[in-house]
């Protein structure tokens, strides 16, 4: 039978939105990419569950860094669990098991890697700064850095070298996806029957079929604010610095003056000065932009959390000890309300 | 319904000195540690297994004969697992069990087989439905703990839920995921993990049920020969992660504006065009 052999080496979930690599998979490629050149390693991505008859993009996985890529298309894999995920990926990886296993720190990721860790018999660094993510030659184990504690502290942890290891990536701003037209591979479907996946009995139910598709992104405000913060390259947010409602009503206008999104802390919101959904804080939307303003905002650990990964931090607060100074590129000491009035004017 | 929350302490003070080895936060020598020492030393509820708790004790409310059984991991400063234990008694738990066990706390895959060992060890006597926890560490980081702990026991898992209630599997679930609100109807048993944002009534606890905790309610302890953890699990013990270095954040590198607005527009707008932003 023709099974096709899975490369030992790095292994990559990749996930696609209509019928395209995501974006976070062409960054995991990327890093997946650096990682297989370094260790002398293949790079694999893995896509699960079938595409409803669209095209998988195979070739567009081996031009941003794949050597191969591994279809695995199965019934059970049809709707995502983690049992089954891991059930597939279990199977497959008795032939030949891979060395490092990367996914995004997203939904999926925190859902799917512990479980897939644990059955592996595998490490987990979850939550990895992408720039950090390094390989030993020698011992070939990995080793990527976690920023925690709201950022005061970065631990950097280390696979063993003698077992796999499933790390988490955050989205990191300042990595650009790897991409190049001549790369070939080959594409292939995994025999599922030949791999003799033990499929978990126990599945959750299906979703109820009165609530409205996921697939539908505008029927929920909140979902619509939240992507588009998630995908944000310029995010602003203001905090209760700005003092006032006609001060906060500056952050929406700055924000689309900078191409950006714009946000708001716990306490702006609970002043009345802008909804619920647009919340970048723990209890909110984790941001990852390329530049960060923070206008008023104070900067206290939960805060933090939600910005922490931005490349180019700008930080305007009247108090000169505003913690959020710690982490600025740009800590500029001035009335919040007054500076964005000024810095709008010179933009349009 | 017989419910097992998995409760983990966080620091409750404002600035934590770090263990540089561990990379946790650490009491200095000789503060006081107890429920009336505020500032330092104080551990509190890590807030996700707090919602993790509330959420589990509205469920049983509404069913008979449910118990809900607070269980902790001794990791790194045991005193802080006990005073999460007594919080979750005093919000309402029906027992509370610690974990008294070498520090396994810092491979998530150890402290997740350990922590199976117990829920099974639990389970010998009522089967156990439901275990929750929260889906966010202590330290701010998503928790691998949920999965982990669901391969572990070999159970379905749902993580990242604002809300639990009994529906027709029997258990409903929502959960507010990057494509929006789902609802999930599971079957038990199931391993669940709490979001830091939930629905549903909001609970309060008083600081004299937290004195009465102390005091009436025992924390049972269990160590390793009690939860049948030998030497042929002695492998399944071995941690998969080390911990390379630990480094606090870096001083700020970044400039400080600290003149007339005019001037400090100028210089972002210049550094912002460098950049390339605009």
């Amino acid at each position: 039978m023709d099974t096709p052999t899975p490369a030992n080496g790095i292994w990559v979930l990749a996930t696609t939105a209509q019928a395209a690599l995501t974006p976070t998979s062409r960054q995991l490629l990327a890093s997946a990419r650096a990682l297989g050149d370094q260790l002398g390693a293949p790079v694999t991505a893995l896509l699960l569950g079938g595409l409803d008859g669209d095209t998988p993009p195979g070739q567009e996985a081996i031009a941003y860094g794949a050597d191969k890529v591994l279809l695995l298309e199965a019934r059970p894999l049809a709707a995502y669990s983690a049992p089954a995920y891991t059930a597939a990926l279990a199977a497959l990886a008795r032939q030949g098991a891979p060395e490092i296993v990367l996914l995004g720190d997203d939904a999926l990721g925190r859902d799917l890697a512990p479980r897939l860790a644990y059955r592996l018999g595998a490490g987990l660094i979850q939550g990895a700064d992408p720039t950090t993510l390094e390989v030993d030659s020698y011992t070939r184990a990995p080793s990527a850095g976690v920023r925690r504690w709201g950022g005061r502290l970065t631990t950097t942890y280390a696979g063993t070298g003698d077992r796999p290891t499933v790390i988490t990536l955050g989205a990191g701003a300042t990595l650009e996806p790897y991409y190049d037209d001549w790369r070939y591979g080959d594409t292939e479907t995994v025999d599922m029957a030949a791999l003799g996946v033990q499929w978990p009995s126990s599945l959750i139910a299906s979703d109820r079929e009165d609530v409205p598709a996921p697939e539908s992104t505008d029927w929920h405000p909140q979902v619509a604010a939240w992507r588009a913060l998630r995908g944000a390259q310029v995010v602003v947010v203001g905090g209760a610095g700005l003092g006032s409602a006609e001060g906060f009503a500056l952050v929406p206008r700055l924000a689309a003056a900078l191409g950006g999104e714009w946000g708001a802390t716990g306490e702006a919101i609970e002043a009345g000065w802008a909804p619920a959904e647009r919340e970048v804080s723990i209890r909110g939307v984790t941001v990852r932009p390329d530049l960060y303003a923070g206008l008023g905002v104070s900067g206290n650990p939960e805060e933090v959390v939600a910005m922490q990964q931005a490349r180019l931090v700008l930080a305007v607060a009247a108090d000169p000890h505003t913690t959020l100074f710690r982490w600025a590129t740009w800590g500029v000491v001035a009335d919040p309300a007054t500076f964005a009035a000024q810095l709008l004017a010179r933009l349009t | 319904m017989n419910i097992v929350v998995i409760v983990r302490p966080a620091p409750g003070w404002e600035k934590p000195r770090f263990n540089m080895q561990t990379g946790e936060p650490e009491v200095s020598p000789g503060t006081a540690v107890g429920l009336l020492a505020w500032g330092e030393g104080t551990w509190v509820l890590n807030p996700s297994d707090r919602n993790a708790l509330d959420l589990a004790l509205t469920l049983a409310e509404n069913e008979a004969d449910s118990k809900v059984t607070a269980l902790a991991l001794a990791v790194h400063d045991p005193a802080a697992a006990q005073e999460a234990l007594y919080a979750a008694l005093a919000r309402g738990a029906t027992g509370a069990i610690l974990l008294d066990t070498p520090d396994y706390g810092s491979d998530p895959a150890v402290a997740a087989t350990v922590l199976a060992a117990a829920i099974r060890k639990i389970g010998a006597d009522a089967p156990v439905d439901l275990v929750v926890s929260g889906a966010e560490a202590p330290d701010g980081g998503p928790d691998p703990l949920v999965p982990m702990l669901a391969e572990a026991l070999g159970w379905s898992q749902i993580t990242g839920v604002s809300r639990l209630t009994i529906g027709e599997s029997p258990l409903r679930a929502e959960l507010v995921s990057d494509n929006g609100t789902r609802t999930l109807e599971a079957r038990l048993p199931t391993v669940v993990s709490v979001a830091r944002q939930v629905s549903g009534p909001a609970r309060y606890t008083h600081l004299g049920r937290e004195l009465v905790a102390y005091r009436k309610q025992g924390i049972d302890t269990w160590d390793t020969a009690r939860l049948g953890l030998d030497e042929a699990a002695a492998g399944a013990l071995t941690p998969r992660t080390v911990i390379r270095r630990n480094a606090l954040a870096d001083a700020p590198t970044g400039e400080r504006l600290t003149g007339p607005v005019e001037e400090s527009v100028a210089v972002v707008l210049q550094s912002l065009k460098a950049q390339g932003r605009i």
